[in-house]
């Protein structure tokens, strides 16, 4: 039972890794927050969703589908939240981005009506049982998916010259602005870069919960900042060790307290990391 | 003396802001700190009024050691000071920013506030006056209604400064007042600090202007690289060697 | 003289209270006994006061918080519970309802201390869920999820209150007591010192202010004002639930008070007029009123991030085309500058 619990943990924790590191992205770049990084994610759900209702069963092309409508929501909220309000204080872009959260999660509460949707399971066979413990296909799927996506960008970012730019301009905006970067194509990318990343867990999420409805954006968006801030917002294996730790720590948990307190245990390290190590498990001393 | 720091340091990661620093302010005197840009002379006032706590050293105000109190304790116990780079209240008004110095000499808390009660009105009138009186002083008294944030950078200097004194301190810390400022401007300045002494306030000065901090400083003391080289009257400082070297670089031989 | 100058002026907004005075009197009547209207009549003035109270804390003292919500549910529980397990009277419930939350807000003010900002804005978001899980599980003391039905009406002089127009007027009491209560404090030395901490926090403590104590007595009295008005709503829908006190809740309320202007007395006031007629003047919408609100919030804050009645400038300041800060001139000053001057 521990042990079956524990894999259910680190499958979930893949999810709230991938989320944490969208997180991570616009922080590391910015020391900003899109607060609608979780309706980013129940659109890429729906999106997925449709693909597989209506288009092709293959789950490839849902996922490509979540990325892609993720992409686009994560350019078009920096365009108005970030883009437009520069030179604004950063709260009032997190007011936006507060106003964005709200609105995408209405408007698909309105397109789709408030009924959770079911989306159908894809390798949910199991794949082999460790000491009675069941691990399916899907859960390996999903924690190989959240390590290789750690490793591309962990490439990315230190291995071309993207990924130089991205951190120069994490660095020193207004010195890589002068010495002729593109700025602006700069964050574009990193804010469209993590709403991709968010749209397509979020269709990993409703295959693994075979769920889909306009409010599993707010807990997932809560869940993974929380687990940003428990790894170490400022990194991305930061973002990743929060995420596989929370999951852990929540599924555990479960054991020792009615399930309606769950999210409690996320909660509480949240209010706690913020307040007494707002650097996270990995991360370095930053200036918040 | 009115105030008496012995070896103040301050040190940011490795780097040394301030070493080992002793400085005594003799009560109603201009006493200046000059030195070359980055001598660490305005982490050692932030040291003093603990915007930045200080490492190690003693700081003794009238007999008492201030070094470990808050800044509010400090502004209480009658230090106040200026900010180089100018930090009013900017969307309040140049009165209103007077006023708030005036914080600590009142009393009326929340229920007074609710009820407007005799001592309310009592304190809001005198503290309104007393305002009123420092921004005449200054020659602000008809932009009394503007924000502060439209004053012209001079006038911003000078409202600083009114706000410093509004909280009725023995001592009054500036940080470059003349910075920003023309000649006239300059010289009211220094005529105004001459006028503080008069009437019994300790001045404690930085300033680039050596031009000013020569006519005026009873006392002068130089910090290079967070150490302090030199102390002396005007007179003796020009002639020093090591003030004359930290200026200009060391002399060929 | 133009109209504004007619408004600022001493006559002018002694009539305008007055005229207001009357129509706020005289409401029931002009309604017509339409007892829909007027309990979103009532509604408005609750959101006022909550709106207001909220932005003691963002507009005031320059904080920020989204668990206002759960301070709001936190009032409407304690006194409900107390009055419906005890047995207790209205007017000793109400008061411990606030009191409990106050003393809740003075214990989350000290948060304030490590945490800014964004950061303040999570750490406020996840005590209010806190609040809200615990309502929803704690099923001994809460019922849960099936709520408390049944919530005695309050007793004035022995009657009680049971009609829509008795609440208008009960309610209209209340909100009319706290706005005035906020105004006097904002324009007194404690109104000055939030004011200073949100403008400048060294500053502030340097010209002798404590900016940790003002922070804390800004949550406190925020909390304090939020919790009664839960308990006025709780005795004046009679029925109450946790999903009534969810982030959604705290969220509305912080969109009153971006919409309608941080920083001032209008301000959350007109937000929180606002957006409750919204939603029922565009009912023909149905569900994509809400969809509405969240657009509203965008294009106001983008357009106008000091809100419609806002501190002109407050937010963005233009000079010469080019924005620049000076509210916040903390942290996100380098990076904002910086942008706008490298433009």
């Amino acid at each position: 039972m521990f042990l079956q619990q524990l894999i259910n943990g680190l499958a979930q924790g893949s999810l709230f890794a991938l989320i944490a590191i969208s997180f991570s992205l616009v922080w590391g770049l910015l020391r900003m927050v899109n607060f609608a990084m979780g309706e980013v994610y129940m659109l890429g759900a729906y999106a997925g969703w449709l693909v597989v209702m209506y288009a092709t069963p293959n789950l490839g092309v849902a996922l490509v589908a979540g990325f892609v409508i993720g992409w686009i929501v994560g350019w078009f909220i920096e365009k108005v939240a970030f883009k437009a309000m520069r030179g604004v204080p950063h709260i009032a872009s997190l007011v936006c981005t507060i106003g964005f959260s709200f609105f995408l999660k209405e408007l698909a509460s309105a397109l789709f009506r408030a009924e959770t949707k079911s989306m159908p399971s894809y390798y949910s066979d199991t794949a082999f049982t460790f000491a009675e413990a069941n691990i399916s296909y899907l859960q390996i799927i999903m924690v190989v998916i959240a390590v290789v996506m750690m490793v591309l960008l962990q490439i990315l970012f230190y291995r071309t010259k993207i990924g130089l730019a991205v951190r120069a301009v994490a660095l020193d905006y207004r010195t890589a602005s002068l010495m002729g970067m593109k700025v602006d194509r700069v964050t574009s990318l990193a804010f469209s870069l993590s709403g991709a990343l968010a749209g397509f867990v979020g269709v990993l999420a409703a295959t693994y919960y075979n769920a889909v409805n306009a409010s599993m954006g707010f807990v997932a968006g809560l869940k993974g900042f929380t687990a940003a801030v428990f790894g170490g917002i400022t990194s991305i294996p930061g973002a990743i060790l929060g995420g596989y730790l929370l999951g852990a720590i929540e599924n555990l948990s479960v054991k020792y307290m009615s399930s309606g307190y769950r999210d409690l245990v996320s909660y509480f390290i949240l209010i706690t990391f913020l307040l007494f190590r707002p650097n996270g498990i990995l991360g370095k001393k930053a200036k918040l | 003396m009115i105030m008496e720091i012995a070896k103040l340091e301050k040190h940011f990661g490795g780097l040394v802001a301030v070493q080992e620093v002793d400085l005594a302010l003799a009560a109603g005197s201009i006493h200046a700190v000059i030195g070359p840009n980055g001598a660490g002379k305005t982490t050692f006032f932030n040291a003093i009024t603990s915007i930045i706590p200080c490492d190690s050293g003693q700081i003794t105000w009238k007999g008492e050691r201030i070094e470990k109190l808050s800044p509010q304790s400090i502004s209480a116990k009658g230090i106040a000071r200026t900010f180089q780079n100018i930090r009013l209240f900017a969307f309040m008004s140049v009165l209103e920013n007077v006023i708030a110095g005036t914080h600590n000499h009142f009393r009326s808390f929340v229920w007074g506030a609710l009820t407007r009660n005799a001592r309310y009105r009592r304190e809001e009138k005198e503290s309104r006056e007393m305002a009123m009186a420092l921004l005449e002083k200054v020659g602000l008294a008809e932009k009394h209604a503007e924000y502060a944030r439209n004053l012209p950078y001079g006038e911003q200097r000078k409202l600083e400064i009114a706000r410093a004194l509004a909280s009725r301190p023995d001592l009054l810390l500036l940080d470059e007042p003349a910075a920003g400022m023309n000649n006239t401007e300059t010289e009211e300045l220094e005529q105004f600090i001459r006028a503080l002494r008069a009437e019994g306030l300790t001045v404690l000065i930085i300033e680039h202007d050596v031009k000013l901090i020569m006519g005026l400083a009873d006392r002068i003391t130089v910090l290079d690289h967070g150490v302090k080289i030199a102390e002396g009257t005007a007179a003796e400082i020009q002639n020093n060697e090591k003030v004359i070297e930290a200026y200009l670089g060391k002399r060929r031989v | 003289m133009t109209l504004r100058n007619v408004y600022a002026s001493k006559e002018g907004k002694a009539i305008g209270m007055g005229g207001l005075a009357v129509i706020l009197l005289v409401l029931p009547r002009l309604l017509g006994g339409n007892d829909y209207l007027l309990q979103v009549a009532t509604m408005m003035a609750l959101y006022v006061v909550l709106a207001s109270s909220l932005n003691l804390i963002i507009g005031f003292t320059g904080m920020y918080s989204l668990g206002h919500g759960a301070f709001y549910g936190m009032g409407a529980y304690t006194s409900a519970i107390l009055s419906v397990n005890l047995g207790w009277p209205f007017w000793i419930t109400m008061p411990l309802g606030g009191l409990l939350t106050a003393l809740v807000g003075a214990f989350l003010g000290l948060a304030t201390l490590r945490l800014r900002q964004t950061f303040l804005v999570f750490g406020t978001l996840a005590f209010g869920e806190i609040v809200r899980i615990l309502i929803m599980n704690w099923s001994s003391l809460t019922r849960g999820p099936m709520g408390i039905p049944g919530i005695p009406p309050p007793k004035v002089f022995g009657t009680e209150l049971t009609s829509s127009t008795h609440y208008y007027y009960l309610i209209l009491v209340y909100a009319i007591l706290m706005v005035f209560a906020i105004f006097r404090l904002y324009y007194s030395r404690i109104g000055r010192a939030w004011v200073a901490i949100r403008e400048d926090e060294v500053a502030a403590s340097s010209m002798g202010i404590s900016v940790f104590g003002y922070k804390i007595l800004a949550f406190t009295i925020s909390c304090l004002i939020a919790g009664l008005a839960g308990a006025f709503y709780a005795h004046f829908v009679t029925f109450i639930s946790a999903d009534q006190f969810g982030m959604g809740e705290s969220f509305l309320i912080l969109t009153m008070v971006a919409l309608g202007g941080t920083g001032s007395i209008a301000g959350p006031i007109i937000g929180a007029c606002i957006l409750i007629v919204i939603p029922e003047a565009f009912r023909f919408l149905a569900e994509y009123r809400m969809v509405l609100y969240g657009a509203m919030l965008i294009v106001v804050i983008v357009l106008k991030p000091e809100g419609l009645a806002g501190i002109k400038g407050l937010f963005m300041p233009t000079t010469g085309g080019r924005r620049r800060t000076t509210l916040f001139r903390r942290e996100p000053k380098v990076a904002a500058v910086k942008a706008g001057g490298s433009q």
